[in-house]
């Protein structure tokens, strides 16, 4: 881990389990090794962060949960998106690759102009 | 997708479901806790190292659960929760204050909510028949001066005739069933009884639509002439002398020494009229009779609107038939038809005691909200610095404001709770003090609906209570607040001493009306009606007539007087048809002075009749200003004999002497005329309130009676009492004396709804007077210990003590005369509508004002000089020390 860990900003880690739950539903522990993984182990997600963020997208209706036996046949909750969830996702997606490019456009000019 | 209930839904329920929620969290978090812990023994580590190591990178599970509760909580609810705490702990530590609160809010709301349940179940809640509210009753009027001595009734007994021409003609009403009360004497089943039976048409039943609890009702074929005697019994009289027996139905039983059977009996609660009624007989009329002819007015009619009409189309036509009713008959001339709803039959005579008592305990409740308010804007007051710290710790002024709302709601609750607690026991004592047949309903119960009530009333109230105070507080800059150092809180004197002000008003209002309720009631007993009432026992002897024949009756009565005089203590006895004032007289009728020309039958004169034996008069000691009165002798002599009172003489002997003028009375089989041998003092006819009404007095031989009440005249009526039933049930051990009491307590009966008046409403002026008293005592106790410096440096640059106290004492009486003067007017202004309920006193009556304002300001004065006192005691250097 010769990276340095990046924390997430609050609101982007919404984006990303939500994201992340479009191809399967998935587990606490699933996300946050999924998340890991698929960023070369550069986003680090903190589980004190990320278990409010599932309540708080459960009670907003967007993620719903159930348990069920892992592929290890252990008992874990399993998070899916609703449809709602599924509009969300698509939706803050969007807003974030606008944010994103407006973020790179203006880092490049400012580097330019410096 | 599932469904998801609303938000808040899911919120409140969540707060019942937290346990299970933090279970579930747990069991989540532990499945990731293990997870992290084998990737790491996955990469090598030992167990221990590896649990150690995952334990650390997850952080404290129990504070991710915090801030996984965080996300879902109803925070409102929860704050509330907390508030609710958070004050209950405040409340429990200033006992006083909220001992003070809650009784007040008790009394005010306990006070109304037995108000309530008395005018929800007699003027609010449907009669206890299927439709009952299109059930009417009907009477013949007499709209003119039919009866002769120009008086008006318009609600008197009906013909037969009448009663079947109506049945017959009406569109607008259907279902005319006659009823009767008719008294006897049950024997055979345990000590003789007497019973109370209503004779009834056979229509009564199916128009009141109530089924028996056991065998039927009155039939068709019960009620032809001759036909078998039969008798439905009330559930009171089956359960108190039949043992509840099941077996009851076709059991003979005897009344009046008539065996009857009994075909039925009636559920519980079943009721016509009058709680007391024993049992219901059919009435056996036969409807071919010529009755214009044959008989006067004597029954009671009870019918039911037929869809689409109303009490006022009833009426009119009604009025119509009477009108042609009496262009066909002689009979019928000048008489006219009343329709009265039951329910107006039913809650007539308390209607309008019971909406003045309601207004009166509204504004007693309003005195206690008064109160109440005072209390809490002083005690917000005194809490400014705590709640300005609050808010500039960030606690938002909606945050206080519901705080202080809730804390008077939850005062309001508890004494809300109270209240009703005492409403339970108010009702209890109103039933008890209440004669049976003033309420008639059987009791007074506190239900769902009253409950609701009360919980309405009480959350109302401590919102109302609550509100005023919260807004002020939570209106006020926070750094003057804490700048005041709580030393000089300001507590809004402007509002506190109008809140004492009104309740002062209020008060006025109240004993006003109690005043003059009370000066009735007094005026009441007070009034002379013609006789003596002190020491006088009565009682009343039914005779069963088959069998007392005629001169066994009158014989059986004089024997029995003697026996009863001859009993030591006893000063005089004698007996008549009824109680005077208050029992009907025997009947009315038509009469003729030999000498006179003799009218057609609607414009002869009209005289009341009364039954009475020698001693009566005297008995009561009711003049005798002409003539003597019956004797002995007069019982045994051939010729007999009348005597006539006071108004009789004045209204039909205004130029002669009524002594020696011969009468006849067509009130029997044969009237021959009798001559007049006295003339009597007057008394009251109907009730103390009313005058007297021509009347003529038969001898009981005359009119041989088989119930009649006995008047016995004796310092003792206890003893007296139980030796003078041994005495009759020495001559007759089968015979029932009912209705023993002293003439005095009867006559009080009479005007018990005057005396309720008078002591309920007396009860609630007491408390509103307390209530503002305690509110005026509370606000200036609350400005001597605000300005306890103030007056240090005045006690200490030598003001003199009586001086200090005279000044609080007037600042008191200050506002104590406002409220008074505002309070004068309204009662003015208010008590005009207690005018119907007042007698001998008018709603302007200055000596009860001028008691009210004496009363007022004395209880004031107290209640302003223990403050006063308290100030003069300030000792001026502990008083100057305190900053």
């Amino acid at each position: 881990m010769a990276v340095r860990q990046i924390d997430l900003l609050q609101g982007t880690l919404d984006l990303l389990i939500l994201k992340s739950l479009n191809t399967s539903p998935n587990h606490g522990y699933g996300i946050a090794m999924r998340l890991h993984q698929l960023s070369d182990e550069v986003l680090r997600v903190e589980e004190g962060s990320l278990y409010p963020a599932l309540y708080r997208l459960e009670e907003q209706g967007l993620v719903e949960s159930e348990w069920r036996p892992t592929e290890n046949n252990r008992k874990a909750k399993f998070y899916s998106l609703t449809r709602k969830g599924r509009a969300a996702a698509q939706a803050e997606h969007d807003a974030w690759l606008r944010l994103s490019k407006a973020v790179t456009k203006v880092l490049r000019a400012l580097e330019q102009g410096a | 997708m599932r469904i998801r209930p609303p938000r808040i839904i899911r919120r409140m329920v969540a707060l019942f479901t937290w346990e299970r929620r933090d279970d579930d969290m747990d069991r989540e978090m532990v499945f990731h806790l293990e997870s992290i812990t084998r990737e790491y023994m996955r990469a090598g580590m030992s167990e221990q190292d590896a649990s150690r190591a995952a334990r650390k990178r997850f952080g404290s599970v129990l504070r991710h659960k915090e801030r996984g509760h965080d996300v879902r909580r109803a925070p409102w609810i929860e704050d509330i929760m907390r508030d609710v705490r958070h004050m209950a702990r405040g409340l429990r530590k200033n006992m006083g204050f909220t001992t003070a609160v809650v009784l007040t809010l008790a009394l005010g709301i306990g006070g109304n909510t037995a108000i309530f349940s008395v005018v929800d179940q007699l003027l609010l809640r449907p009669l206890p028949y299927p439709n009952g509210d299109e059930l009417v009753t009907v009477y013949e009027a007499f709209p003119k001066s039919a009866l002769g001595d120009g008086e008006v009734r318009l609600r008197n007994v009906v013909s037969p005739a009448n009663w079947l021409d109506w049945q017959r003609e009406s569109k607008t009403l259907h279902g005319f069933a006659a009823y009767f009360l008719f008294p006897g004497t049950m024997t055979g089943v345990g000590e003789p009884l007497r019973v109370r039976s209503h004779l009834v048409s056979s229509e009564f039943f199916p128009l009141l639509g109530v089924k028996p609890l056991l065998g039927r009702t009155l039939t068709d074929a019960d009620d032809r002439p001759k036909a078998p005697r039969v008798v439905v019994l009330s559930h009171r009289l089956w359960e108190d002398r039949f043992g509840s027996d099941p077996k009851v139905i076709g059991r003979v039983i005897r009344v009046n020494d008539n065996p009857i059977e009994v075909v039925g009996v009636m559920p519980p609660g079943f009721r016509f009229l009058y709680q007391d009624i024993d049992m219901w007989s059919p009435f056996q009329l036969d409807r071919n009779q010529d009755w214009r002819r044959t008989a006067g007015r004597f029954m009671n009619v009870v019918a039911r609107l037929k869809p689409g009409a109303t009490l006022e189309g009833a009426q009119a036509e009604m009025k119509a038939l009477a009108d042609r009713l009496a262009g066909m008959h002689v009979f019928n001339k000048n008489t006219s038809a009343t329709v009265v709803s039951l329910r107006e039959e039913l809650t007539g005579q308390v209607e309008a005691s019971l909406i003045v008592l309601y207004a009166a305990v509204g504004v007693l409740l309003a005195i206690a909200c008064f109160n109440v308010a005072n209390l809490l804007l002083a005690r917000a007051a005194s809490r400014r610095r705590e709640i300005a710290i609050r808010t500039s710790l960030g606690a938002g002024r909606l945050a206080i404001i519901r705080q202080l709302v809730v804390e008077s709601l939850l005062l309001a609750v508890l004494g809300g709770a109270l209240g009703i607690a005492l409403a339970r026991m108010s009702l209890d004592a109103l039933v008890a003090f209440a004669p049976q047949n003033l309420l008639r309903v059987p009791e007074l119960y506190v239900d769902q609906r009253v409950l609701l009530y009360a919980l309405l009333l009480s959350v109302f109230t401590g919102v109302v209570v609550g509100i005023v105070p919260a807004l002020l507080v939570a209106g006020q800059p926070i750094a003057a607040a804490i700048r005041a150092g709580g030393l000089t809180v300001a507590h809004s004197p402007r509002i506190r001493q109008t809140l004492v002000v009104c309740q002062v008003a209020m008060t006025v209002i109240l004993l006003s009306g109690a005043g003059l309720l009370a000066r009735t009631i007094l005026a009441l007993n007070a009034t002379n009606n013609g006789f003596d009432k002190r020491d006088v026992l009565t009682m009343e002897v039914q005779l069963p007539g088959a069998r007392y024949q005629a001169e066994r009756r009158t014989a059986f009565y004089r024997d029995t007087l003697n026996a009863i005089r001859a009993l030591p203590g006893v000063e005089a006895a004698g007996a008549a048809n009824s109680l005077a004032v208050v029992g009907g007289p025997r009947g009315g009728s038509w009469f003729h002075r030999l000498g006179t020309p003799e009218l057609p039958p609607p414009e002869r004169p009209v005289t009341l009749i009364r039954v009475v034996t020698p001693g009566y008069f005297r008995t009561l000691r009711i003049p005798v200003l002409r003539g003597r009165e019956f004797t002995e002798a007069d019982e045994t002599s051939p010729t007999q004999s009348f005597i006539v009172n006071e108004a009789f003489a004045k209204q039909y002997f205004t130029d002669s002497d009524p002594i020696g003028a011969s009468l006849t009375v067509w009130m029997q089989d044969k009237n021959p005329y009798l001559p007049i041998i006295g003339v009597v003092g007057d008394v009251s006819e109907g009730s103390v309130r009313e005058n007297a009404q021509p009347t003529v007095f038969y001898s009981h031989r005359q009119m041989s009676e088989t119930a009649m009440t006995l008047f016995v005249r004796t310092a003792q009526p206890g003893p007296i009492a139980a030796s003078a039933i041994a005495e009759i049930r020495r001559a007759d051990p089968n015979l029932a004396v009912t209705r023993v009491q002293t003439l005095e307590g009867a006559l009080a009966e009479s005007v018990a709804r005057e005396r309720l008046n008078a002591m309920v409403s007396g009860a609630f002026a007491i408390s509103g007077l307390l209530l503002a008293s305690l509110g005026l005592y509370g606000l200036l106790a609350f400005v001597v210990t605000e300005r306890t410096k103030e007056i240090g440096i005045r006690i200490a640059l030598g003001e003199q003590l009586a001086r200090l106290r005279g000044s609080v004492v007037v600042g008191g009486l200050r506002l104590v005369a406002i409220g008074a003067v505002i309070g004068l007017a309204g009662s003015v202004l208010a008590l005009r509508s207690l005018r119907s309920l007042l007698f001998q006193v008018t709603p302007g009556d200055v000596s009860t004002y001028a008691v009210v304002l004496t009363l007022l300001c004395g209880v004031a004065a107290l209640a302003s000089y223990v403050p006063a006192r308290r100030a003069a005691r300030v000792e001026p250097l502990v008083a100057l020390r305190q900053e």
